[in-house]
């Protein structure tokens, strides 16, 4: 069985590959820098959707791949979908997982909202984006047969400018200690009191969606959520997050989850193994005197 | 996220059109209203002159006000069932009511207007109130008492084209409103134009301020309420106050009639608020009820807890049809004009809805306080607001509750028993 | 300027409940117009007020539909353009679907919302783009300009933003912070029920679907939290956390 895969950025490819290759597939992938495969088909980097197509599409007609797999970021579900309407295949977007058995796939997506987890099946071929944070495997050893490819040059819009976000190094998806802030913090001066916790529990700071989206408190990639990071650290401690399943899923993972909340009816107390009621500005600056 | 949902109905049903209208309205809210109340209710506590006015702005803005008025006249030329649907909502997000209130006076005493006032004072207030500019409500009660309109004090003596006004109002809603708002407003008004009894009274459009400017001859007082402080209650004195005899609405002597007409309409948008704000405490009590231990157990296995429950959401299904019920009536008579209603149709259903709606609201709060226990006690808890605010509806404001039931009784034993 | 919006009907998430013992979602709860599809139409009422044209509503789902369309009337639509016996529906189908009408009109712009809340698959955009063989702009956070024959947007990106420019006609789908969409008032909803709605059957399309996947199984994750409620004065609590926390770490 054949797999291709494109990846924008080299970490994901390579845990995408990796899963592959323990799958049973043998590994083609198109990448701008070097990764495991056993095809590797280096290639400068374009980031419009047009060419990215056209270059699948030629490898595909090339390698006759039984699954295409794409990163489920934002330019992988965009092409994915493109090049899977061109070649009328099913695609299935921001998978959390991957199977196989026969010539079928099982994948597991969110629904609903994060409300429920839907285990799909589909034969091959089909195309596939993974959210590669979430896929799980053992090292495997790889070919690594490299060549040399040239992305066709054919966009179909003009590409005016392109700035990299300025992001910062966070390590939500390594923490041990997670400090997350929601919206019961009144001012962006506040965040003062969380980062003196996080500081003494040498934890990571993540926060919900309105605080780095809407007010922009804090940087995107530390929002954590349906649409953001999922992390599993091994303590989180939850300042004032009212417990929406769009953040909620984002912290599923984690081994023990302690809330600090005014309202004892929030949602948060469903996915806290520890709910306190009671007010963060009174409670936090106890906490930090007591550790 | 509520946890009441109005259960499927094959009796109480809504249009699709009044269903959207619903949702806009309380998502609109939830997003302006729900998030403030209690701030503006502890707000005006401190300060009654503190009034929401942003709030109120963004409520015209919504079209949230003269909802059954002619857009000629800048209204929103909708139902009066759309009004009910629309103070319903507003209560849920706001159980101390005060900004239900505003909505349903500035809804209800235009539309009064409208129904019978002058072509001009309709085209000169209506716009106003609409954009949440102007305040537009009732002035009836008066010292010697609110619930005997027609023995009615105040004085207008008709000097040319002008009526001038002596005498004292009290217990009146907006009376901070419209020194504040940025046009001003009134309320409509009653008073002695000819002998006594109820034949010897009109009503009129009391204008204390137009425009920015305060009228001459109505000097104010502002009372401290014990709840629903987001609304001002007051009183005025009259003194040589002058009324155009464009602002006469309906006929002279006639307007014991068309005043208790407005009371039927205000009343039905009145119970409305009472409903919404119901809905908010049986949520309350829901959600303590699924979160709150005694004994090892959910203080809802109790069944004395439960079973009372069980009444109190029974007496709020029951007030909900009795509000819409009316809310449809009054559209037969006064939207689509059906002739074979008449106003006097409104009489019972309307006192029904009004009698029940507040007394199962105050006496849900009662009990949800009751079940939060020393909690509801303190000022942190909310609840107390959803209990004073609406009281106040039981306490008489908008027609006295034994009113209520003597216009059932009369109706129905018949007039010449009760004598 | 000619400007079709597609929309989509979700259920209402937020009433969306979960069966306790078997984790099954009980989906008996009344549909709603998708929050992304309102800031798509929130985008398109405002095009229009700049530069005039016609905002047509296009949307495949169940009868209900029906009724959920007007909250796209409601907020500015001048008509809309519906199939309401589009029940099975996948990305493939759904795209097949919305292309068929498209094709019925010329349109200069095309507006989606990125993704739709329920289930953030994000393909209707592309897939749509590529069976009328348009470009595309996807993600994009803000319109900053449209004239007659060409569109700028900046698309937000994971790791980078982009401005970029296209000709029209051009799909284009729009992230949930491009703006706040307005709440339709009364007189607009009353105004709705007037505005002319075609419904097309699958039939009248000539459309046979069937889905290429099938769904094994669609489950609430298992909760298993211990839930434990801690009360009482700041000092007291914040020594409990602390302990909490030294066992836990």
């Amino acid at each position: 069985m054949k797999a291709l895969v494109f990846a924008e950025k080299a970490d994901h490819l390579n845990r995408i590959s990796s899963k592959l290759k323990e799958l049973g597939f043998e590994v083609h992938a198109l990448s701008f820098a070097e990764v495991n495969a056993d095809f590797l088909y280096l290639a400068g980097p374009k980031y419009d959707y047009a060419s990215i197509t056209a270059a699948i599409d030629m490898l595909s007609n090339e390698i006759r791949p039984d699954l295409v797999v794409f990163s489920s970021t934002k330019l992988g579900k965009e092409v994915s979908s493109r090049f899977a309407q061109r070649k009328n295949m099913t695609c299935i977007t921001e998978c959390l997982d991957l199977q196989l058995s026969d010539s079928s796939i099982t994948v597991s997506r969110y629904s609903l909202g994060g409300k429920t987890v839907t285990k799909i099946r589909t034969h091959l071929p089909a195309v596939v984006a993974l959210v590669a944070d979430a896929i799980e495997s053992k090292e495997q050893s790889f070919q690594m047969n490299v060549r040399e490819f040239q992305i066709p040059d054919s966009p179909q819009i003009r590409t005016v400018s392109r700035e990299e976000k300025r992001r910062e190094a966070v390590g939500l998806k390594e923490a041990d200690v997670i400090v997350v802030v929601g919206r019961g913090l009144r001012k962006e001066e506040d965040l003062k009191l969380v980062k003196e916790l996080a500081k003494k529990l040498n934890a990571e700071i993540g926060c919900t969606r309105p605080l780095s989206h809407d007010y922009r408190w804090l940087p995107e990639e530390r929002m954590i959520g349906l649409s953001g990071e999922k992390v599993s650290p091994k303590l989180l401690i939850s300042i004032g997050v009212s417990g929406q399943i769009q953040h909620a899923v984002g912290i599923m993972n984690s081994k023990t989850v302690i809330a600090i909340n005014t309202d004892e009816n929030a949602p948060m107390k469903e996915h806290s193994d520890y709910f306190i009621v009671g007010d963060l500005y009174e409670i936090l600056p106890e906490l930090i005197k007591n550790l | 996220m509520s946890v009441i949902d109005f259960p499927k109905n094959t009796v109480l049903t809504f249009s699709e059109e009044e269903e959207l209208f619903r949702e806009s309205v309380r998502e609109f809210c939830q997003r302006h209203i729900a998030p403030n109340w209690v701030e503006v209710d502890k707000r005006s506590e401190q300060n009654p002159m503190d009034i929401p006015v942003d709030i109120i702005k963004k409520m015209a803005d919504q079209g949230l006000f003269c909802i059954p008025c002619s857009e000629e006249y800048g209204g929103q030329g909708g139902s009066y069932t759309m009004a009910t649907i629309a103070m319903e909502e507003i209560a849920y997000a706001d159980p101390s009511v005060a900004l239900a209130v505003y909505a349903l006076l500035n809804t209800g005493w235009p539309f009064a207007l409208e129904l019978f006032g002058t072509e001009e004072a309709c085209q000169e207030i209506i716009p106003e109130v609409a954009a949440g500019r102007a305040f537009f409500g009732i002035a009836s009660t008066e010292p010697q008492g609110g619930s005997d309109v027609a023995g009615l004090k105040t004085r207008a003596e008709k000097k040319g084209d002008v009526y001038i006004l002596n005498g004292e109002k009290t217990f009146i809603s907006g009376v901070g409103e419209v020194q504040k708002l940025e046009w001003g407003g009134g309320w409509f008004t009653l008073a002695r134009t000819g002998g006594e009894g109820h034949r010897g009274l009109s009503a009129f459009a009391l204008l204390a301020r137009k425009n920015g400017e305060l009228s001459d001859g109505w000097d104010p007082t502002i009372y401290e309420d014990i709840g629903r402080h987001g609304l001002t209650t007051g009183g005025f004195r009259l003194t040589d106050f002058e009324v155009d005899s464009k602002y006469l609405i309906g006929e002279e002597n006639k307007g014991f009639y068309h005043v208790m007409e407005g009371f039927n309409l205000a009343r039905i948008v009145v119970a409305a608020a009472t409903i919404g704000a119901s809905r908010w405490l049986l949520e309350q009590a829901v959600e303590w009820f699924r979160t709150r231990k005694l004994f090892g157990r959910n203080i809802s296995s109790f069944q004395g807890v439960s079973f009372k429950f069980a009444d109190m959401y029974a007496r709020w299904e029951a007030s909900r049809y009795f509000v819409y019920r009316a809310s449809r009536l009054a559209d037969k008579i006064y939207i689509e004009k059906d002739p074979s209603y008449k106003p006097l149709d409104l009489n019972v259903p309307v006192a029904l809805a009004k009698n029940y709606g507040p007394e199962t609201c105050v006496d849900l709060a009662e009990e949800v306080m009751k079940w939060y226990g020393a909690y509801a006690y303190t000022k942190e808890a909310p609840i107390f607001r959803a209990w004073l605010g609406p009281f106040s509806y039981v306490i008489g404001a908008e027609g006295a509750q034994n009113i209520m039931r003597l216009i059932i009784a009369r109706d129905i034993i018949g007039r010449d028993y009760l004598k | 300027m000619k400007i079709a919006v597609c929309v989509k009907e979700i259920y209402n998430l937020e009433q969306v409940k979960i069966v306790r013992e078997t984790r099954e979602p009980i989906l008996d709860v009344p549909k709603k117009l998708d929050d992304l599809s309102r800031n798509a139409l929130e985008e398109a009422i405002k095009i229009r007020e700049k530069l005039g044209g016609e905002i047509v509503a296009i949307s495949a789902g169940s009868p209900e539909l029906r009724k959920t369309i007007k909250e796209a009337l409601a907020m500015g639509a001048d008509r809309a353009a519906i199939v309401t016996d589009f029940t099975e529906s996948s990305p493939e189908s759904a795209a097949l679907v919305l292309s068929r009408i498209l094709e019925k009109d010329s349109y200069d712009l095309i507006l989606l919302g990125d993704a739709s809340s329920d289930d953030y698959s994000g393909q209707m955009a592309s897939r749509v783009a590529e069976t009328l063989d348009l470009p595309q702009i996807t993600f994009v956070s803000e319109i900053r300009e449209v004239s007659d024959g060409k569109i700028t947007c900046v698309r937000d990106m994971d790791d980078y933003i982009e401005v970029v420019e296209s000709d029209l006609p051009c799909v284009v789908s729009v992230t949930n912070e491009i703006n706040e969409p307005r709440i339709p008032a009364l007189k607009d909803i009353l105004k709705a029920s007037k505005k002319p709605v075609e419904n097309f059957s699958l039939q009248d399309l000539g459309i046979e679907i069937s889905r290429s996947y099938e769904i094994v199984e669609n489950l609430a994750p298992a909760v298993d939290r211990k839930q434990e409620v801690i009360e009482g004065e700041a000092a007291e609590v914040a020594g409990k956390i602390a302990e909490i926390i030294g066992r836990e770490v």
